[in-house]
């Protein structure tokens, strides 16, 4: 397999900036006590996709393999594999590209947004095909600009899970979504590729539960900043490889949990991450959280597992059945985009339980209208069974990193 | 005799309390403030050398030293920092046993907390990012009104008809105030306003936290009588004023937070 070898002479220096910015969170986490050997492997993975040039040697993509960029966690990438095509994440959380999108988007828009416009103007070997689902109205909207940049599929998704002319509807847009790849790649989807992709996906699924389950010990054995570190890589490496890579630190850390060796004492808080996505290189409230004395034993993003808790359900061999399958898993994303939307609100309370969490840090971007008005309810649902909530709104800049932190602070002490 | 420190590097301004506990009582024996400047630290040291003076005791005599604030991380003679919010609900908690909420105004920051029947916090919210609802947000408005920050109280008491000011942003809201000033509105009507306007926000976001009484305001905002009628007013509620200068209650709470430090490592009995 000949790797696309291309030179760029030069890095934009924005996206030096969060290359740097990268390296040095990582160096700084490389200091922590007990941090898994494995992680530096995740460490340059990060890095490298801080540029979105790095993305088609990332992925493993040949000369003349199709990159196919897809958006939030609604994109059934499996029918993107098994069409012969690359998949690519582009969800970024680059505060150095935030300008040049605020040069096309108006002043009050979420800062992802901004900063994946920003990314797109900097892309040179851009995607052949992007993937937009039509989530919360930003996204949904971000489609008539990205056009511009390449050729955007648009992938409806409905603002409720409960009907069932919803779900008819939703089947019938995966379903357009596989006539539209195979149109664009000139390969037929086969049951057999298709089966081939939802295994290597659910394979990649079972890996991350598996390092969700570690941290379920009285002292969990990795910083919870790692595991995003973790989970965010996913978006554009190789699953084959960073499956067999996370199987790695399983083992490793399944190890750990036995000697009761973790990174931190038992008397530390445990915390839930909850709310928008927490994108790379955008660590501020993890960082925060862990650095004034909590540790993230859980998460409830789109950043972490709400994509990738459930599986596709195989069972059925037909292959019409199989995209029916995918349909319905890629339909139990619990994003806050749909109303109502008490699935997630349940799951919240359910992962409290399972992983003993002490307190929930429910993040909302500024201007990400969906979870910062759904912030309220969950908070009502986890005070019944006696969960404080930390609510912040905040954005990708560093401006407001000390009050933040006054906050943090303030929140761990009070839970202590 | 076992004395303590706290020292609350604010935005605005850097204060020092010393307390001293005798036989299970503490007792302040000495406080200053000063301007906090460009150097936090420096802010911190002249505020302690002021209150060792007017507690005519040495550095050596201090067992333990409490930052908070916001430059609370870079004093280097504290021994430990906590955040402000648990400073200010333990200070406000000495100085008025049944205080249930603390609403604090401050130089940058506008906070309401909520405390249980012992005295912890049991929720809080702050200001965003911006200065609206804070004492700098009056800065500014003082100078474009050409009064001086301690006069605006006494003013805004006197008004008859306040103004109505709809913008909460710093800069936006002092090119309102330009036009009042421009349309003839009266000095005292339009410190009123601002008040009102303030403490609509403020009382919005205490009552996300949850209002009850006793309530206590601290922070140099709570100096302002005019910031305080205008929040009773919509409040619907009385604050309770006590003796003593709401701007030292975060070090206040610091110095008492020593004591409890001090006690989880000497084991002395308080």
């Amino acid at each position: 397999m000949k790797m696309i070898q291309k030179t760029y002479p030069r890095i934009d220096a924005r996206l030096w900036k969060a290359r740097q910015k990268m390296i040095a969170h990582s160096l700084k986490m490389e200091g922590t006590k007990n941090r898994p050997k494995r992680m530096k492997y995740f460490d340059g993975i990060s890095a490298m996709a801080c540029n979105p040039n790095n993305f088609r040697t990332l992925i493993g993509a040949t000369a003349t393999d199709k990159l196919v960029g897809t958006f939030c966690t609604f994109v059934p990438e499996e029918l993107i594999i098994a069409a012969g095509a690359k998949p690519v994440r582009l969800d970024v959380g680059l505060s150095s590209t935030v300008d040049l999108g605020e040069q096309v988007l108006p002043r009050i828009v979420c800062p992802a947004l901004k900063s994946i416009i920003g990314f797109f103007t900097l892309f040179g070997d851009r995607p052949d095909l992007l993937i937009m689902p039509t989530v919360c109205d930003g996204k949904k909207k971000l489609c008539d600009i990205l056009k511009d940049y390449a050729p955007t599929w648009i992938l409806g998704v409905p603002h409720t899970t409960r009907s069932q002319q919803a779900k008819n509807f939703w089947r019938r847009e995966v379903q357009s979504l596989r006539e539209k790849l195979e149109e664009f790649t000139g390969k037929k989807i086969t049951g057999e590729s298709l089966r081939e992709a939802i295994e290597l996906y659910n394979r990649r699924r079972r890996a991350l539960r598996r390092l969700y389950e570690t941290r379920k010990a009285s002292r969990p054995p990795i910083w919870g900043r790692d595991v995003l570190e973790v989970v965010t890589t996913m978006f554009c490496d190789n699953p084959k490889r960073w499956t067999y890579q996370v199987e790695k630190l399983c083992e490793g850390l399944e190890g750990q949990v036995k000697k009761g060796v973790g990174v931190c004492d038992e008397k530390t808080p445990r915390i839930m991450l909850a709310g928008s996505p927490i994108l790379p290189p955008n660590w501020k409230i993890p960082d925060m959280v862990e650095e004034t004395g909590g540790v993230i034993v859980a998460d409830e993003l789109c950043s972490g597992t709400r994509g990738y808790w459930y599986l596709v359900e195989t069972a059925e061999e037909a292959r019409g059945s199989l995209v029916k399958a995918l349909a319905n898993r890629y339909f139990m994303c619990e994003c806050a985009c749909f109303t109502p939307n008490y699935d997630r609100i349940d799951r919240i309370v359910k992962v409290v339980k399972d992983w003993n969490v002490d307190a929930v840090v429910y993040h909302s971007l500024i201007a990400c209208h969906t979870f910062s008005i759904e912030a309220s309810s969950v908070e009502a649902a986890l005070r019944k069974i006696g969960v404080p909530v930390l609510k912040i709104e905040t954005d990708y800049a560093a401006e407001d990193v000390e009050q933040v932190r006054t906050r943090v602070e303030a929140f761990l002490e009070m839970i202590r | 005799m076992i004395v303590t420190a706290g020292l609350d590097a604010g935005a605005a301004t850097t204060k020092a309390v010393i307390m001293e506990f005798i036989e299970g009582k503490s007792e302040v024996i000495g406080r200053y403030i000063v301007p906090t400047g460009f150097d936090c630290n420096q802010a911190a040291d002249n505020a302690l050398k002021g209150a060792l003076k007017e507690a005519k005791i040495t550095f050596a005599d201090i067992s333990y030293i409490i930052g908070t604030g916001y430059g609370r991380r870079t004093i280097d003679v504290a021994n430990s920092v906590i955040s402000e919010i648990t400073c200010h609900a333990v200070g406000a908690k000495w100085l008025h046993d049944p205080v249930r909420t603390v609403i604090d105004i401050g130089g940058q920051d506008s906070k309401a907390i909520s405390l249980d029947e012992n005295g912890g916090v049991v929720n809080f919210a702050m200001n965003e990012k911006c200065a609206a609802g804070t004492g700098r947000f009056l800065e500014v408005m003082a100078k474009a009104l050409g009064v001086s920050i301690s006069e605006m109280g006494s003013l805004s008491l006197k008004s008859k008809s306040p103004s109505t000011i709809n913008s909460m942003c710093t800069v936006f809201a002092e090119s309102e105030v330009i036009s009042l000033i421009a349309r003839g509105r009266s000095r005292e009507d339009i410190v009123s306003g601002l008040h009102i306007s303030i403490a609509k926000r403020i009382v919005a976001m205490a009552r996300r936290v949850g209002v009850r009484e006793d309530i206590v305001f601290t922070g140099g905002v709570a100096k302002n009588e005019g910031m305080v009628a205008a929040l009773q007013e919509e409040l619907g509620m009385e604050i309770y004023r006590g003796r003593w200068d709401p701007q030292y209650v975060g070090a206040l709470g610091a110095s008492r937070i020593a004591l409890d430090e001090l006690a989880k490592i000497a084991k002395v009995e308080v």
